[in-house]
C-alpha cells in the first residue's frame, strides 16, 4: 500500500503542473484584462492609465515571460496578489475556502448517505412498484437545474414555513459564538447543500441500485444465500462492498463537478464560498486570484482522487496488489 | 446623529435571493435597481415594504444606443434616424423595464430642470418612415429583403440589457437589416467597443450627473476619441460646433447662456443622432417601511445616512 501511495502521489505532480499551465494559457487567451477592468469601470480612465497599470503588474511583457515568472512563483507556492483587490490571493482563498469545503463535505455526505441506501433499497425491490417510483424520483431530481431547485427550496422553506434562512452564512447583526454559531451556520447550510447534494443523490441511487443488480446474481451472493444469510445480510454485508466500487470512482470525479457546481449554488444563496470569488475573479480578470483558485482546486481534486484509489485499495486489496 | 450604530453591507449576486431576503426581513434595503423589475412589481403590493424611485435625480442614467460612425452605412444620418424609427422607447419600457423610465430624447434628462432643453422633439417610432429613409439612403432591399448586416454587442449588466438586444435585432429585422448579436463580459466588451473600436452598434447608459460638463461632455467631443478611455466618445463622434459649445460651457459663468449653450447642442445631437437615446432610466429602490430617512438629496443612496433610522 505505502508503494502504490508513492507511485500515485508522484504522478499527481506532473498532472498539477499541466493543470495550471494550460489555464494559464487558456485565461490569457480571453480578452480584456484586469487594467481594462479598473480602468473601464473607474468613469473615467485614460488609455494612458491602463497601459501604466499593465506595466505596473507585468501584463505588458510577452506571454512566455508572464508564463515562466508565473511557474516559478507557483513552485515556490508563492500565489501572487489579487490584482483588483491587492491583497495576497492566498490570503484571499484561505478565507473563502472553509466555506465551499463546508459546503461540498456537507453535499457528498447527503449524497452517500441518502442515495447509496436508497440504492440498494431499490435494487432489493427491483420491478416492484417502489423500484419504479424511486427510479423516476431519482431521475425527475437528476433533471431538474440547480438553479431552480434551490430557489424552489428558498420559496418553500424559508417563505411558505419560515423556518430556514433565504441565504448568507450567519444571521447579520448577531453576535453569536460557540455552539450558538454552529447551530446557526448549520441553519444557513442546510438549504445549499440540500440544493448541491439532491443531484449527487439522483446519481447514487441510480448507480448503486445498478450496480447491487449486477452483483447480486454474482455465484458468491448465491453461495451466501445458500449457506442461510438472509436476503438483507447477502446485500449489506456481501454486496454492497463491492457494488460500492463504482460509486466511490464517480465520487472522486464528481468533486470537480462539486467544486464547479458550487459557483452556481453560493451565487443563490450568497454563500460566501470559492465559487462566488472565482465567478468575480473571471468577469474582473484577476488572473493572479484565479489562476490561484485554479490551482488550489486542481490539488483538492487530484488530493480526492487519491484519496478515492485508497479507499479502493481497501474495498478491493487486488488492486493495490496488481 | 447618526442615529444608526451599524451598516451591514451584505453580498447576494442573485436578483432572485435578494428579493427573497427582503421579503422575509433579512435584509432591510435593496438600493437602486438591485431587484429585477418583475420583483419590484410583485414587493410593491407587501404592505411592509416602501418602493420609490425619489432619491436619484441628481444621477440622471441615460440609456442609448451608441453607433460606430466610422464607416459603413452607420455614417448616414439618415440610417440613424431610420434606425430610431424601428424602436418603440414606450414598448422597451413598459416590456423590459416594467414601466420604469420615459422615452429618451437627447442627452440630457428631462428631470434636469436646469439644463433640460424643452422644445426637443421626441423620437417618432414609424416602421413605414424608416423604410422610406433607407431607400433615400440608397440602401435598397435585394432580391432576399436584407439591406446590409450589422454587429450589435449590449452592455452586459443583466438580462434586461439581453432581452433589448433580442428586441432591437428583431426590429431591424423589418427593416431589412440583419443583427447579429454578440454577448461579451464586461472586460472583452469594455475592450471591444472602447480600444479596439470594433463594433457597429451597443447599448449603454451613462449618468448625467447635475451638471452636463461632468456628465455628457466625454461621449459626445472629439478630444475624447480616445482607444482604452472608456464610456466616452466610442462612435467616433466629430462636430466643432458641438466642441466649441462644450467647451465655452465650461467657462461660462451666466447661468443663461450656459443653459443656451447647453441647448443647442441638445438641439444637434437630437438631430445628428450620434448616440440613439432610448430610454431615461429610473433607479427604484425598495426598502423595509422600518427603515426612515433615506430619501435625503438627489444622491441619496451614496449619501451619509446620518438621519438614517430604523423603528422597532
Amino acid at each position: 500500500m505505502a508503494w502504490f501511495l508513492l507511485v500515485r502521489l508522484l504522478q499527481t505532480i506532473p498532472v498539477i503542473l499541466a493543470i495550471a499551465s494550460l489555464n494559464f494559457l487558456l485565461l490569457h487567451m480571453a480578452p480584456g484584462d484586469a487594467a481594462d477592468i479598473i480602468v473601464g469601470t473607474s468613469g473615467h480612465g485614460s488609455a494612458e492609465a491602463a497601459e501604466e497599470l499593465r506595466r505596473s503588474y507585468g501584463l505588458d511583457k510577452p506571454l512566455f515571460q508572464q508564463f515562466f515568472v508565473y511557474i516559478g512563483h507557483l513552485l515556490r507556492f508563492d500565489l501572487g496578489v489579487s490584482i483588483i483587490q491587492g491583497r495576497p490571493v492566498a490570503e484571499l482563498i484561505a478565507e473563502r475556502i472553509g466555506a465551499t469545503l463546508i459546503l461540498m463535505l456537507s453535499s457528498i455526505t447527503i449524497a452517500v448517505v441518502v442515495g447509496v441506501p436508497l440504492g440498494i433499497f431499490a435494487s432489493l425491490r427491483y420491478r416492484t412498484v417502489t423500484d419504479t417510483v424511486l427510479t423516476v424520483l431519482a431521475l425527475v431530481v437528476y433533471a431538474t437545474p440547480q438553479f431552480w431547485l434551490g430557489l424552489m427550496l428558498i420559496v418553500f422553506f424559508s417563505i411558505t414555513l419560515g423556518i430556514l434562512p433565504s441565504g448568507g452564512m450567519r444571521s447579520i447583526g448577531v453576535e453569536l459564538d460557540g455552539l450558538r454559531s454552529v447551530i446557526d451556520v448549520a441553519k444557513h447550510l442546510i438549504l445549499p447543500a440540500l440544493t448541491l447534494g439532491l443531484f449527487y443523490v439522483a446519481v447514487y441511487t441510480r448507480l448503486m441500485r445498478a450496480s447491487m443488480l449486477d452483483v447480486m446474481t454474482l455465484d458468491y451472493i448465491t453461495t451466501a444465500r445458500a449457506k442461510g444469510a438472509s436476503e438483507l445480510r447477502a446485500a449489506f454485508v456481501h454486496a454492497a462492498r463491492n457494488a460500492l466500487l463504482p460509486v466511490v470512482t464517480v465520487i472522486g470525479v464528481q468533486v470537480g463537478h462539486l467544486l464547479g457546481g458550487s459557483i452556481l449554488v453560493e451565487t443563490v444563496f450568497g454563500w460566501p464560498g470559492l465559487g462566488r470569488l472565482v465567478l468575480d475573479a473571471l468577469l474582473q480578470r484577476d488572473l493572479n486570484l484565479l489562476l490561484g483558485i485554479l490551482f488550489v482546486s486542481s490539488i483538492v481534486v487530484v488530493a480526492t482522487n487519491l484519496l478515492v484509489d485508497v479507499i479502493y485499495g481497501f474495498l478491493d486489496p487486488r488492486l493495490v496488489q496488481e | 446623529m447618526p442615529y444608526l450604530d451599524q451598516v451591514v453591507l451584505k453580498v447576494l449576486p442573485d436578483g432572485a435571493a435578494r428579493a427573497i431576503a427582503l421579503e422575509k426581513g433579512e435584509i432591510d434595503l435593496v438600493p437602486q435597481n438591485g431587484l429585477p423589475e418583475a420583483e419590484i412589481q410583485r414587493l410593491a403590493q407587501l404592505p411592509t415594504l416602501q418602493v420609490s424611485s425619489a432619491g436619484a435625480e441628481a444621477l440622471g442614467p441615460n440609456l442609448w444606443l451608441e453607433v460606430n460612425l466610422r464607416e459603413g452605412p452607420l455614417a448616414d444620418v439618415r440610417v440613424r434616424k431610420a434606425i430610431s424609427m424601428a424602436l418603440d422607447r414606450s414598448r422597451i419600457i413598459d416590456v423590459i423595464w416594467y414601466g420604469y423610465g420615459k422615452p429618451g430624447i437627447g442627452p440630457i434628462v428631462s428631470d434636469n430642470a436646469n439644463f433640460f432643453n424643452k422644445s426637443l422633439k421626441p423620437l417618432a417610432f414609424d416602421i413605414e418612415k424608416a423604410n422610406t429613409l433607407l431607400d433615400e439612403a440608397g440602401h435598397k432591399k435585394g432580391a432576399d429583403g436584407v439591406r446590409f448586416k450589422l454587429t450589435q454587442h449590449y452592455l452586459p449588466y443583466g438580462e434586461n440589457y439581453v432581452r433589448l438586444a433580442e428586441y432591437i435585432k428583431q426590429q431591424l429585422n423589418k427593416l431589412g437589416i440583419v443583427v447579429e448579436t454578440k454577448s461579451l463580459d464586461l472586460a472583452s466588451w469594455l475592450k471591444t467597443v472602447y480600444t479596439d473600436w470594433d463594433f457597429d452598434i451597443t447599448t449603454t447608459f451613462s449618468h448625467n450627473y447635475s451638471d452636463p460638463s461632468i456628465g455628457i461632455e466625454r461621449t459626445f467631443t472629439s478630444h475624447y476619441i480616445k482607444r482604452g478611455a472608456s464610456f466616452t466618445n466610442s462612435m467616433g463622434y466629430r462636430n466643432p460646433r458641438v466642441d466649441e459649445l462644450f467647451t465655452a460651457a465650461r467657462r461660462e459663468m451666466d447661468p443663461v447662456k450656459r443653459k443656451s449653450q447647453f441647448s443647442e447642442i441638445q438641439t444637434i445631437l437630437n438631430d445628428e443622432l450620434p448616440v440613439i437615446f432610448l430610454m431615461e432610466m429610473q433607479y427604484v429602490h425598495v426598502w423595509n417601511k422600518k427603515v426612515n430617512g433615506l430619501i435625503a438629496n438627489g444622491i441619496s443612496m451614496y449619501s451619509n445616512w446620518d438621519s438614517v433610522w430604523k423603528s422597532e
